[in-house]
């Protein structure tokens, strides 16, 4: 397949084998008491892009995915944050470089898995602010899983707001 | 005396041979309605014209005069006379990658090429009454395994242009993935809804395809074609294939397919040697 696919202000290239997703969760219809803003804040995009078939209901971290993950598989979670969180020192400007080997660590993980290891930075880009989180499906074959997530990561681009 | 003994044999032959000629009759059209999809026995589910046919991995074999149309049949021609798709006779295509929107409006891309196991992929409308059960159906967890074990369902509509979302996702259960593609209906040839197109991803082609009137019809015409077809654990199993001792997919595959084989340093190693200490 080739081609790309958009939504939110976010865009990737389909590579072959990737299941990729595009999201942004519905808010809460109920607003907080005593404000506009909904119950739980406002949603932000997500991208999720998968080396196998991403389930229909997914943590924003990828729970429910990352633990189906085998050693050959990728996960990759580009979340947008709110444009005022960009402002803190963690979050670099501009795009992300490519990630290497070094940059992953069993720890790294939402939540640690065996054997696996993950990755992530914050960056802000076109006046907005994104966390990017890997996660690879094997600490001993990391390098050309790094090199996986880095060809679909280049095909990413960002639209300003 | 004699001569009417005689005269009476002939005839209790002659009726003998008259029986035996409708049994056989009655066997070859029991034969094919069922492999129509039609289940005459009691308690029967799934009556109705069905049309599922799988074929083997090399595609070798066709499903002549099993209710297919002609190779090259224009997809909108492929419809029984019961209003129910038909699949094309011939060897089975490629899997074609899905790329659409969900009834949400995100993004979405499904890869269904060298992945792993068996996807369902079910064409269905918000429209058409046959859909409703299908829907209803995979609103339950045990029934999206309906290709077999270990498989997965993908609901696929047309696209937002010719379908509205909102109906979509009124019908959709959220845990099913639902994807909105016309491109996905013109990738695989698709002559009505329902219509469901079984892809094995790991090798990328098209296993099966065909159309049901209803969800217990098509998981009956599934399990009968995933048998025949070498799939799951009831298929059976050829006599060189006994007598050789070979196996259906096992762990070993599994980890071949995962880049483990055998020497691989993964299997020697202690996984906990390469961890290093907790950052403080």
């Amino acid at each position: 397949m080739s081609g790309r696919i958009a939504a939110h202000g976010l865009s990737c290239a389909v590579l072959p084998g990737w299941d990729i997703r595009i999201e942004r969760r519905v808010e809460s219809p109920v607003p907080v008491p005593g404000s506009t803003e909904p119950m739980g804040g406002h949603t932000q995009p997500i991208l999720h892009a998968g080396t196998s078939a991403l389930p229909a209901r997914r943590g924003d971290y990828g729970s429910g995915y990352v633990e189906l993950m085998t050693a050959g598989d990728v996960f990759v979670c580009l979340g947008e944050f709110d444009p005022q969180d960009g402002l803190e020192d963690m979050f670099d400007s501009g795009m992300t470089p490519p990630l290497q080997s070094g940059d992953f660590h069993p720890d790294a993980q939402q939540r640690v898995i065996p054997g696996m290891c993950g990755a992530q930075r914050f960056f802000t880009t076109r006046r907005r602010a994104f966390g990017l989180y890997v996660v690879l499906g094997s600490w001993l074959q990391r390098g050309p899983l790094v090199a996986r997530a880095n060809e679909l990561l280049a095909t990413v681009q960002i639209e300003s707001r | 005396m004699t001569a009417v003994v005689a005269v009476l044999s002939i005839v209790v032959v002659l009726q003998a041979v008259l029986v035996v000629g409708l049994l056989r009759s009655h066997a070859e059209i029991l034969r094919a309605l069922h492999d129509l999809g039609v289940n005459l026995e009691d308690g029967a589910t799934g009556t109705g014209p069905g049309t599922f046919d799988l074929r083997t991995r090399s595609g070798s074999r066709t499903a002549g005069g099993r209710g297919v149309a002609p190779a090259g049949t224009p997809a909108a021609d492929r419809v029984s006379d019961h209003g129910v798709a038909v699949p094309e006779d011939g060897p089975l295509g490629v899997a074609h990658d899905l790329m659409g929107v969900t009834p949400a409006g995100d993004g979405a891309a499904i890869s269904l090429s060298g992945g792993r196991g068996l996807t369902l992929l079910a064409f269905l409308t918000s429209g058409c009454a046959s859909c409703l059960d299908f829907w209803g159906a995979f609103r339950d967890p045990a029934n999206r395994a309906v290709g077999g074990p270990g498989s997965t369902v993908v609901a696929v509509t047309k696209g937002p242009d010719q379908e509205s979302p909102a109906a979509v996702a009124e019908l959709a259960d959220p845990e099913l993935v639902t994807l909105m593609s016309t491109e996905a209906f013109e990738d695989y040839s698709v002559p009505i809804a329902p219509y469901f197109v079984l892809v094995d991803a790991a090798a990328g082609e098209v296993v099966g395809e065909g159309a049901a009137s209803s969800f217990d019809q098509l998981s009956s015409l599934l399990t009968k074609a995933l048998a025949d077809g070498g799939y799951g654990a009831d298929a059976p199993r050829s006599r060189r294939e006994v007598l050789r001792g070979l196996r259906r997919a096992t762990a070993d595959e599994a980890l071949q397919a995962a880049g483990i084989g055998p020497g691989h340093p993964s299997l020697h190693e202690d996984p906990q040697a390469d961890r290093p200490e907790p950052r403080s």
